[in-house]
Formats: structure tokens, C-alpha cells, sequence
């Protein structure tokens, strides 16, 4: 079947099999690898993309169901090769070990500060429960998170409050 | 490709209900975080087409002659940020906020919920409280099932091929409520035992719905705790509380299994009364 | 500036948190094949035959291999070499790889595999411990279920027993523990000319790897190279298992002579993959009226599963540890090994020692409560010092901060105005506070001292940037940054200009595994090795630039080369240094390999000096527990620890924070459960419980710096050691809200309550 949809801006047509999901239809047929498979069945938030608005787990959408769709992965996060905010927070904070939750994890993120600029570290917190980390223990995450938001007072972090 | 599957986009109910009555082994999509995982588990493997719902015109939360009506189409995150929903339902409200993690209630549908019938379905308790009734239409009509009438068993209920959950129609009024809910964590947890609790007035009354999931093979009503709340004085007495929670330990049927034990959500079933009623 | 000690940002961050870092499945190459495995339904059968012929008439399958198409040896090149790559006439665990089936996609595997036949004659599994070592349990492996056995005899701790004046037993156990790296294991294979194999992909070891695909399909090791792709994390999870993965992948690339991928799915990384040991420990401790431990008598079981894999290792470590960081001159522990038919154990950060310390920290817990002592006096009583014995009678002479780890936690933590007895606690919501103190030894020790070595390769490029190949990979913990940051200083190089690439085995020799936290140890002294040959000809070049006559007359820092008389005078920058290093042609690469530090044991009593030096840590946990639910909350862990020196503070909180956390999903949520026949039942994320950011207690990590002298800059190493002491702590912390002892962990709120 064919479907149209916009990805980071730009305007994609394709032809796709219609049991393929988002996450793989975005990793193969797109070549943007940057959104990551840890589970393939929702639980762990590494294939999270924002869709029209929204973040979702790509893996748990037919690539058929995003005909029409606006779709933001990681790959567009930086702009004309400029970090954004948040990046830039993740690679000063240390928030970043294995680096394979970090896509799904900025998108969260970047999901939570477009509706709240200065979310709690509760907010924080709920905001990232469905994007797993076994590298960080997410103090560092919340750390960059708080610190793109600039609510980080430098060098204190959450264990100092 | 393997099992070459059709994709269908209906954008009106009854096209989609014409088209899951033709297809043999097409599957409604609603949300799809339980049927994707359930496909990719190979669950479905005769499946010749997807039935997409997210075009039908059911993502809506309307008042209709004295019911409020809820699109099944309504996404978690929608029916949680629905002001109507919070005002007149909190116990709907707050049990659709601790499904999953945010990207599931970005997807997940509220028609969904019930349709795939877990025992563990957080939004079913709290429908059951609050007395929805649920919209199933057809290509043939529209039939309306009380909610505890609809569930049938584990993963089971009374829809009919070419059947789909229009929408839920809930008795308009202004409730107070709680949704308690046990999990393996904090969050993004399946429930070990759930527990909703409404209360209403009625013709001067006061009126009290309780329901649980995971305690038994669909989720149930404790309607012995109902009557003793409603023939007990306000505020209630600590002899009152224990004899409610006594009453849903013994209404408890649960079985032990990965997520927890027979024993502790029997306990449970009572703890979570007791924590209810003292919650407002 | 020198950039040791400072918290440099991430070599690796930049891409990471772009999405650019390419994982092996975000690889392809022309031409490529993907392949699935069959496995068994089984845990424990006999193997009378596989049907392929269905498969393989499927659309796009190439072919489906048996154990009757390996090139090769059918053994995983580890300890025993008992695991087949294929299984072959057993199968032996639910899950165990039986076929692979090769296709033009994914799902055209996918759909063939599941018309594989294996017909199979189930027979009795055995599924536990109890049940491997009971008398008359049925024999699957040797005459006794035992893999291997390890005995410690310090002193004469029969009669120090008989002489105690208090003796405490108790038997605690742990469950399995699944890595649950976000990254599952893959590889792709690749044939390339002249019979060569290359395979890249998710790996700790790759000098692991290249042995089995080397055995896998029988060629020479100099027509195999592995290449290390960027890895999602490992944990010890892929310390064995990739050599698995990779020798199937390459007997599938050679069969059809294309490039073959092999991607797990997160179900069949789970159900395949090693994971951490169950265990069983049975302490006895003898104590005199103080609650001075006199005696010691311990019997530590791991269960292994189907094969042996690492398990001799596993279980050498953890029989050292088995007392925890106590003074005792009379000890016996003696250890085993036992096969069962469930999933094979492997590495698991701290390997095999989580285990007995949540036996330990608890009975010292148990003794100190009923001693009524302080849990905290009780461990500065008994705990190393500078001059203490351990267990295997091996005198710490220098770099323990045991004790100003727990000075430093107890005060953070605020111990002497929050601590209360259990007695003391009343109500529905209780807090409690509870202690673990661990130590660990730094590298493979004497049980793997022949695999203590690590080569590396520097050299500077005429640019003056400076290239290091290393034998350690880089799996998420940091390693690059942190090795950089040794090698800039080591040469006199800024960070900036130091590049450490990712490990190829065609770059460096066998510098054995990445693991046992010895990468900053081993292979930041071979970073030192190499830059210590490097720097004698930069300076003897700048000193002519300079115009100096002597060449230590010149000082090079941070990229820059001085007079170090005229310290504010003439600079001469790296890349000048560098150009004119070539145009002397001086050789501009080294070459490093170090040695570990030496290490001993005798084989009948266990004495010596087992681990060239020990890293310590003190866990302070603080829990609250509502009584009515058993629901509890890790509020805050306080984490003192001593690791010699931290070349990057912001990397070590990093890893204290991380490994707390995997130590709270082993103290808290995570198991894996068979049923009565042997099937795993949790093979997947929403059965197998992960903590989330909700579960996540504040972390507060405390640097303590005890330099080691042979450190590189003094630092030891210490990547594992947050995860282990965890689970006591918490456990502890349990026992003091609630008066509730779980000796089985998880610490779930049905066992707090009693309704399991």
C-alpha cells in the first residue's frame, strides 16, 4: 500500500507492506535508524517518535496507520547541525552512557518542555516512566532535563536537594 | 511478502462494521498496544486484514439526554485531559491516567480497554462504578449492553464479528470517586488488583459503586459493599470500614499468578476498600 | 590543564544524542541475509531428528542449518566448551538454539522457522538447586550435577566454631537477574576474500568472539577479524553470549557465502541469553560476646543451568567474597557449581558476588540486631583495614578506604540521629534505614590471571591528533572518555586531540575480556606504556625547537611543549611537535602491554593473594513500607566508594547511579520464574519488571579516593561494585521498618506480608 507522510519536515511517499510497523518502516524504508527497537512490544520507549504532536511507541503502529501523519524522530532534533537545547543538556549532564535509550528519551523530553517549559522533577519523572534506561539509574536524564529547562542549579543535581 | 494483508480505513462505522462482517479474519485496530504486541506474539496468524478505526468519528466526550457519551475512539490522554470526564468522573479519570506510560495513553483507546477485556483493565472497574452501559453497533443496528454484562471471560466478551464498540454512555452525575490500583512498580504496571470505587446522590441518597479487576476472571462488582454502604451513615464508622473491606476480601476470587499471589490480592481487595473509603 | 579528575563530557555523546552512533542492527551490506533461530520447546529432551525440508522449500529461505552444517568445532570456545553452537543429541534448556534458518528478509525466516520440525522425547528436567544436588536427583551432567567446586580453608573453623560464643545460620537465596541492556544481542557476518570472516557487532569481548568463529567454521585466526560496533549497553550479558550469536552467524555466512545478520528479538535475548546465577548460601558465623566474627563456615550454590559457560569463574569469585570485607582467622567455604535445565548463567556485573554479599550483609545484620550493635559498629568492628587478613589470607597493605566509606555514607545519610532499632517502629507507614559495606576485587584475579592482559596501540598522527586502539571496548560505561583522558595526560596531548577508537581485533592482540572492571585498570596502564615510550621523543624534538639542550629541561602539558625555565616564554603546540616528529622520523606509535599486578592460589586450600587490589563501598538505604499493602519505597541510597582514583567524578556518579539502580531491580522487582515443566514464563519487558524513573530513589554517590600505586593516576576500578551491595541494604533497610527479614530476594510486598 502506499502512504504519504512527513517525517522532520520533509514529505515521504512510499510503497509498504501493511503488517510492517512504524519503527521498522521508519529504520528501513526511510534509513533514519536513529529511533531504536529494545523491545518491539511498548514497554521500553526506545522507538518513541512524536506523531502529530503526540509521543507514541512506533513499534506499536502499522506504518499504514501513519498515512498522513507528521512525524518527529531524533533525526530532527538538531537543527541545521546546531544541538538543540536539550542535546546539548544530555551531552553535559552525562546523561548519555550506551546511548541507546537516548532518542526515545529526548523525544520525551522535548515532548514534556513544548507543553511545559518548567516541569518539577515529578513531571520530569512522569513524563520519561515509559522510556526505560539501564545505564543511568535517570538521575543524570532528569539532571539535563532540568538543566535544558534551566532549572539546574550548576553542579548541585537531584542528590543535593 | 509473506500473507499479503489488506488494509482498511473506513471512515464511518457502519462501513467498518461491513467490513469486519466480510472479512473472516480481519482485526479492528484501535490504539493497537495490546493487539500489535498480541500479532507480533503470532496470535493472529490467519489474519487477511487490518480494519483501522482511527478515522471512524467516535473520538468524541458528549452529553446526550441526561448520559454522557464517550467516543470509543478517545485516546487516554484524551478522556484524561476531558474536563467533563473530570468533572463528573474522577474515578475514570485518574483510572485511565495510571494506564501504562504516556506514549500507550497517546494511543490507547478507552474502546479498546474493554474490548480486549484483560481482568486487569484499568478504565473497567472504573466503568463499572459508574454504571456505563456500552454502544455496540453492527450493520444491522446498534445494541446497548450494560458493562456488567459485557465481559465474558479472560480476554472474552459479547462482541460478534462485525461488531464495534461505538461508545460508552455513563448516567450523568456529578460523582466523587477513587481508582486504587497495586502494580509490580510505581508506574507503567499492569495491575496486580485494582479497585474503583463512585459514589452519587440519588433522590436524597447516597448511592456507592464498587468494582475490582484482576480478582477474578473479568472484573466484578462487590455489590454486598454497595448495599452496606448505602444503608450505613455518613461519615462512616471504623466498624463500618472493616465490615466493607471484609465484604470485598470474601467478593475476591482471584487466582495466583506471575504478577502476584491468591492470598495477597485477597488481602488486597480489602486494604484497597478500606483505603477507598477513607479517601474522601 | 591536565583533564584526569576532571569531568570531561562523552567522546561518544555527540552522536548518541543525535541518533548518528550506529548499533549493529542500523548496519547493512549489500547482498545481506537474515537469519532466525529455531529453538527448543523443551527443557530437557532427547534429540531425535530436525525436519528442514518445509523450511526450506518456503519462499526465500537459502538454507536451514543443523549441527550436521557446522564447519567448524559444535562447541562455544569457553571454560568447558560444553554448550554446541546447534544443539546435538540432547536439548537442554527451553530456549536452547536447535536451527537457523536463512532468508532474503527478516520475516521470511520468521515464517520458515516455524514449519522447522524437532522431533524430540521429553525426559524429567532438573530445575533447581535443591533439586540438582539432592541424592538420588537424575544425572545431567557427570556423576553429579556439579560443574565446579571451589574450597577456602583458612585457619580451623571447626573448632573456632565449637569456641564462639554466639553462632547464627541462616540460609538465603537470589534469583536469576537478566542484564536487560536496551541493545538485544546481534551480529552480522560477513565472508570476505581469500576465506576470511569478519563479524561485526553488540559485544564485551571480542577477543571472545574472534575464538569462536574461528572454532565455528575451522579457519585460522588471521582470516577472522571482529569489529566492535557501537554497543546498547552489556552488563556481563554480552561477556559469553555474543560468541554464541556470532559462531551461528558465521557458519550461515559461510554456508552461503553472503553477509548474514542476526538481530535477536527482545523475547529470545531474554530466553537465550546468560543472565546472573540463582544461588543458595548457607552461612554459619561464629562471633565472641563483642559480635567479632571468630568463625566462619559457608556453602555457597550457584545454579548454572544447561551449560557451564562461565561458571567455574563465576563461582572462584564469589567464593572469595563469600564472608564479605570481615576480619576471621578460622574460615571454610566451600562452593559448587550446578548444571540444570534452564537457561546457562553467565557474567553478570559483579559475577557471582551479589549473591554472597546479600547473604553476608544480612546475617551481619541479623547478628548486629541480635547482639543489639549498632549494624554500622558492627561493621567498623569487623571490617578491613590497611593490614587486615582476608579470607584467603592475602594482607591488605595499601589503598582500602573501607572505613572512611562508611564514616563518609553514615554521615550523608545523617545514620546516628535516624537510626532506630525495629522495635522502636509503629504505624501503618514505618521508614527504615540499612547498611551494606562490599569489597571487590579489581580484575580477573588469580582465578583468570593467564586472561590479565591488555595490549594497546598509539600513535600520533602528523596533525598531532593522537589515535589509541585498545583491547577494552567501549559498551556504554565510558571507557573511551575515561582512557582518553589518561592517555592525553600520560603523552602531554589535550583531550580534545585524543581519539580512542572502538575495538577491532585486527588493531590490537588478544587483550582478554572487558569486564571484571578492569578496563580503566588494564587498559588505561597500557595507555601509560605506550605514551611513556611516545614522550621521551616529543620532548627531545621540542627541546630543539625550543633551543634547550636537555631534554628534561622541556615540560609538555595539555598539548602544549615549554621551557620549563621559562614556564611563560616560548609554546610550541602538539601539531608543530607532531609534524616535526615525522620529519625526524621518529617512530610516532607505540605499542602497550600490560600485566596485571600478580595474583595467587593454591588450589586445596584457596589461600593467597587472590585479587591484586580491592575496591570498597558503603550502601546506606532508606526505605518506607506501608504495612497494609507491604508496598514499599526506596527513598534514598547513600553510595560511598572507594576506587583509587576517579579520572572522570561526573562518569563515576554516572556508574554509582546506574549500578545502584540495577542493584534496586535485583533487590525489588526482578526474577525470572520457569514453570513445573522448565518454561521460562517472562521472557519479555511487561513480565520481566524493569524499575522506571518512578521507582528511582534519590542516589547520592560519595567519592572516596584511596590511591592504588600501580593505578593509572591511582585509580583501581569499580563499574560493578554499585549493583552488589544493594539488595542487602535495602533488605536491611526492610528489617528495620518492618521487622521483617526476607532472605529470598526479590523483596516483594507479598513476602513482607507473608502472603506469597
Amino acid at each position: 500500500m502506499k502512504i504519504s507522510l512527513k517525517v522532520n519536515g520533509k514529505k515521504y511517499t512510499r510503497e509498504v507492506e501493511t503488517n510492517k510497523n512504524l519503527l521498522h518502516f521508519i529504520r528501513e524504508d526511510l534509513g533514519l535508524t536513529g529511533t531504536k527497537e529494545g523491545c518491539g512490544a511498548g514497554e521500553c520507549g526506545a522507538c518513541t517518535i512524536i506523531m502529530n504532536g503526540k509521543t507514541v511507541n512506533s513499534c506499536l503502529i502499522l506504518a499504514v496507520e501513519a498515512n498522513g501523519c507528521e512525524i518527529e524522530t531524533i533525526e530532527g532534533e538538531a537543527k541545521n547541525g546546531k544541538l538543540s537545547k536539550l542535546q546539548k543538556a544530555f551531552h553535559e549532564n552525562h546523561a548519555v552512557q550506551c546511548g541507546f535509550c537516548t532518542p526515545g528519551m529526548i523525544l520525551s523530553a522535548r515532548a514534556l518542555l513544548e507543553k511545559n517549559a518548567k516541569p518539577t522533577v515529578e513531571q520530569i519523572k512522569e513524563a520519561i516512566e515509559g522510556n526505560f534506561c539501564r545505564c543511568t539509574g535517570y538521575q543524570q536524564i532528569i539532571e539535563a532535563v532540568q538543566d535544558a529547562s534551566g532549572q539546574l542549579k550548576k553542579k548541585e543535581g537531584l542528590k543535593r536537594a | 511478502m509473506i500473507n499479503q494483508i489488506s488494509f482498511f480505513k473506513p471512515d464511518s462505522v457502519i462501513q467498518a462494521c461491513e467490513i469486519l462482517a466480510r472479512e473472516n479474519n480481519s482485526l479492528p485496530v484501535a490504539g493497537g498496544t495490546d493487539l500489535i504486541v498480541k500479532i507480533r506474539n503470532g496470535m493472529f496468524p490467519q489474519t487477511t486484514a487490518f480494519v483501522d478505526l482511527s478515522s471512524l468519528p467516535l473520538r468524541f466526550i458528549r452529553e446526550t439526554d441526561g448520559q454522557i457519551e464517550i467516543g470509543s475512539g478517545c485516546t487516554m490522554t484524551e478522556v484524561i485531559e476531558n474536563p467533563l470526564v473530570c468533572k463528573h468522573f474522577p474515578t475514570l479519570t485518574k483510572a485511565a491516567s495510571t494506564v501504562g506510560a504516556l506514549q500507550i495513553r497517546n494511543l490507547a483507546t478507552i474502546g479498546g480497554n474493554s474490548a480486549n477485556s484483560s481482568p486487569a483493565g484499568d478504565t473497567i472497574p472504573a466503568m463499572f462504578a459508574l454504571e456505563a452501559s456500552i454502544k455496540i453497533r453492527s450493520k444491522s443496528g446498534l445494541r446497548t449492553v450494560k458493562i456488567d454484562q459485557f465481559f465474558t471471560g479472560p480476554g472474552k466478551n459479547v462482541l460478534q464479528r462485525g461488531e464495534i464498540i461505538e461508545s460508552f454512555l455513563l448516567p450523568k452525575r456529578e460523582t466523587r470517586g477513587v481508582f486504587l490500583k497495586l502494580g509490580e512498580r510505581k508506574a507503567h504496571a499492569i495491575s496486580k488488583i485494582n479497585l474503583a470505587l463512585a459514589t452519587w446522590t440519588e433522590s436524597g441518597k447516597a448511592k456507592f459503586r464498587v468494582a475490582m479487576g484482576s480478582v477474578a476472571p473479568t472484573v466484578i462488582r462487590a455489590p454486598e459493599v454497595e448495599k452496606l454502604l448505602e444503608s450505613s451513615s455518613q461519615p462512616f464508622s471504623d466498624e463500618v470500614i472493616a465490615e466493607a473491606a471484609s465484604l470485598a476480601t470474601k467478593a475476591a476470587r482471584p487466582i495466583s499468578d506471575v504478577r502476584s499471589s491468591q492470598a495477597y490480592r485477597k488481602q488486597m481487595a480489602g486494604v484497597l476498600m478500606k483505603r477507598a473509603m477513607n479517601a474522601f | 590543564m591536565p583533564v584526569v579528575g576532571k569531568s570531561v563530557p562523552r567522546k561518544d555523546a555527540w552522536d548518541k544524542v543525535q541518533g548518528k552512533a550506529r548499533y549493529v542492527d542500523d548496519y547493512s551490506f549489500s547482498d545481506i541475509l537474515y537469519a532466525t533461530t529455531v529453538r527448543s520447546e523443551l527443557a530437557y529432551a532427547r534429540l531425535n531428528g530436525i525436519d528442514t525440508a518445509r523450511a526450506l522449500s518456503m519462499p526465500g529461505v537459502k538454507a536451514v542449518l543443523t549441527h550436521v552444517d557446522v564447519q567448524g568445532k559444535n562447541a562455544v570456545p569457553l571454560v568447558f566448551e560444553d554448550e554446541p553452537f546447534l544443539a546435538q543429541d540432547y536439548l537442554r534448556f527451553h530456549g536452547e538454539p536447535v536451527a537457523l534458518v536463512i532468508a532474503e528478509s527478516y520475516e521470511e525466516a520468521l515464517a520458515a522457522a516455524a514449519l522447522v520440525k524437532v522431533d524430540a522425547e521429553p525426559l524429567k528436567p532438573v530445575l533447581s538447586i535443591r533439586e540438582a544436588i539432592a541424592e538420588n536427583a537424575p544425572k545431567i551432567y557427570k556423576d553429579d550435577n556439579c560443574f565446579s567446586r571451589y574450597n577456602i580453608k583458612k585457619g580451623d573453623a571447626e573448632t573456632a566454631m565449637k569456641k564462639a560464643r554466639h553462632i547464627f545460620e541462616r540460609e538465603y537465596e537470589t534469583p536469576y537477574q537478566e542484564h536487560a541492556y536496551l541493545e538485544t544481542n546481534g551480529v552480522i557476518a560477513v565472508p570476505g576474500l581469500e576465506d576470511s570472516m569478519a563479524v561485526y557487532g553488540t559485544m564485551q569481548c571480542p577477543f571472545y568472539v574472534h575464538d569462536a568463529v574461528a572454532q565455528a567454521i575451522g579457519i585460522d585466526r588471521n582470516k577472522v577479524r571482529i569489529v566492535q560496533t557501537t554497543t546498547g549497553g552489556g552488563f556481563g550479558g554480552k561477556e559469553d553470549f555474543p560468541s554464541v550469536v556470532a559462531g551461528q552467524a558465521a557458519i550461515a555466512a559461510k554456508l552461503t557465502g553472503r553477509p548474514v545478520k542476526l538481530v535477536y528479538k527482545r523475547e529470545e535475548d531474554i530466553i537465550a541469553s546468560s543472565k546472573r546465577h540463582p544461588g543458595l548460601i548457607k552461612m554459619k558465623i561464629g562471633t565472641d560476646e563483642r559480635g567479632k566474627i571468630v568463625a566462619a563456615i559457608i556453602d555457597y550454590y550457584i545454579d548454572g543451568g544447561a551449560y557451564s559457560t562461565l561458571t567455574p569463574i563465576v563461582l572462584w569469585r564469589g567464593t572469595v567474597h563469600a564472608l564479605g570485607p570481615y576480619e576471621c582467622q578460622d574460615i571454610l567455604i566451600k562452593s559448587y557449581g550446578v548444571a540444570t535445565n534452564k537457561v546457562p548463567c553467565g557474567a553478570y556485573r559483579g559475577f557471582g558476588s551479589p549473591q554472597v554479599i546479600f547473604a553476608g550483609e544480612s546475617i551481619i545484620d541479623e547478628i548486629a540486631d541480635e547482639l543489639k550493635i549498632d549494624p554500622l559498629e558492627i561493621r567498623r568492628l569487623n571490617g578491613y583495614k590497611v593490614g587486615s587478613s582476608t579470607a584467603t589470607s592475602q594482607i591488605i597493605d595499601q589503598s582500602c578506604g573501607l572505613m572512611e566509606t562508611i564514616d563518609r555514607a553514615a554521615a550523608k545519610a545523617d545514620w546516628k540521629s535516624k537510626w532506630q532499632a525495629p522495635s522502636s517502629k509503629k504505624g501503618s507507614t514505618r521508614t527504615g534505614l540499612g547498611i551494606s559495606t562490599v569489597y571487590y576485587g579489581v580484575g580477573l584475579g588469580a582465578g583468570g590471571k593467564h586472561l590479565d592482559r591488555v595490549a594497546t596501540s598509539m600513535t600520533i598522527m602528523k596533525d598531532g591528533s593522537v589515535h589509541c586502539a585498545i583491547g577494552n571496548v567501549e559498551m556504554g560505561q565510558g571507557a573511551r572518555t575515561v582512557l582518553a583522558q589518561i592517555a592525553a595526560d600520560a603523552l602531554g596531548a589535550s583531550y580534545e586531540m585524543v581519539n580512542v577508537v572502538e575495538t577491532d581485533t585486527a588493531l590490537v592482540p588478544d587483550s582478554g575480556p572487558t569486564v571484571a572492571s578492569r578496563t580503566t585498570f588494564m587498559s588505561g596502564n597500557s595507555l601509560m606504556i605506550a605514551a611513556a615510550e611516545l614522550r621521551p621523543r616529543l620532548l627531545h624534538v621540542a627541546k630543539d625547537m625550543l633551543g634547550e639542550t636537555r631534554d628534561e629541561d622541556v615540560e609538555l602539558i595539555d598539548g602544549w611543549a615549554f621551557s620549563k625555565r621559562n614556564a611563560n616564554g616560548q609554546r610550541i603546540h602538539f601539531k608543530e611537535l607532531a609534524q616535526k616528529l615525522y620529519a625526524y622520523r621518529l617512530m610516532p606509535s607505540a605499542f602497550g602491554w600490560y600485566i596485571a599486578p600478580d595474583s595467587s592460589y593454591d588450589k586445596d586450600t584457596g589461600q593467597g593473594n587472590a585479587y591484586f587490589v580491592y575496591s570498597y563501598c558503603t550502601n546506606i538505604a532508606e526505605v518506607e513500607v506501608d504495612m497494609e499493602t507491604g508496598e514499599f519505597q526506596v527513598k534514598r541510597i547513600t553510595c560511598a566508594h572507594d576506587m583509587g582514583k576517579a579520572i572522570n567524578p561526573q562518569q563515576v556518579e554516572g556508574q554509582i547511579e546506574g549500578g545502584t539502580l540495577q542493584g534496586m531491580g535485583y533487590a525489588t522487582m526482578e526474577e525470572i520464574r520457569h514453570d513445573a515443566n522448565g518454561k521460562m514464563l517472562n521472557n519479555a519487558f511487561a513480565t520481566y519488571i524493569l524499575p522506571t524513573t518512578e521507582d528511582t530513589p534519590v542516589i547520592d554517590p560519595i567519592i572516596v579516593e584511596h590511591a592504588y600505586d600501580r593505578g593509572p593516576y591511582g585509580a583501581k576500578g569499580f563499574g560493578e561494585v554499585p549493583l552488589m551491595g544493594i539488595a542487602p541494604a535495602i533488605a536491611n533497610a526492610v528489617y528495620n521498618a518492618t521487622g521483617k527479614r526476607i532472605r529470598i530476594l526479590p523483596i516483594k510486598p507479598e513476602k513482607i506480608l507473608g502472603l506469597e
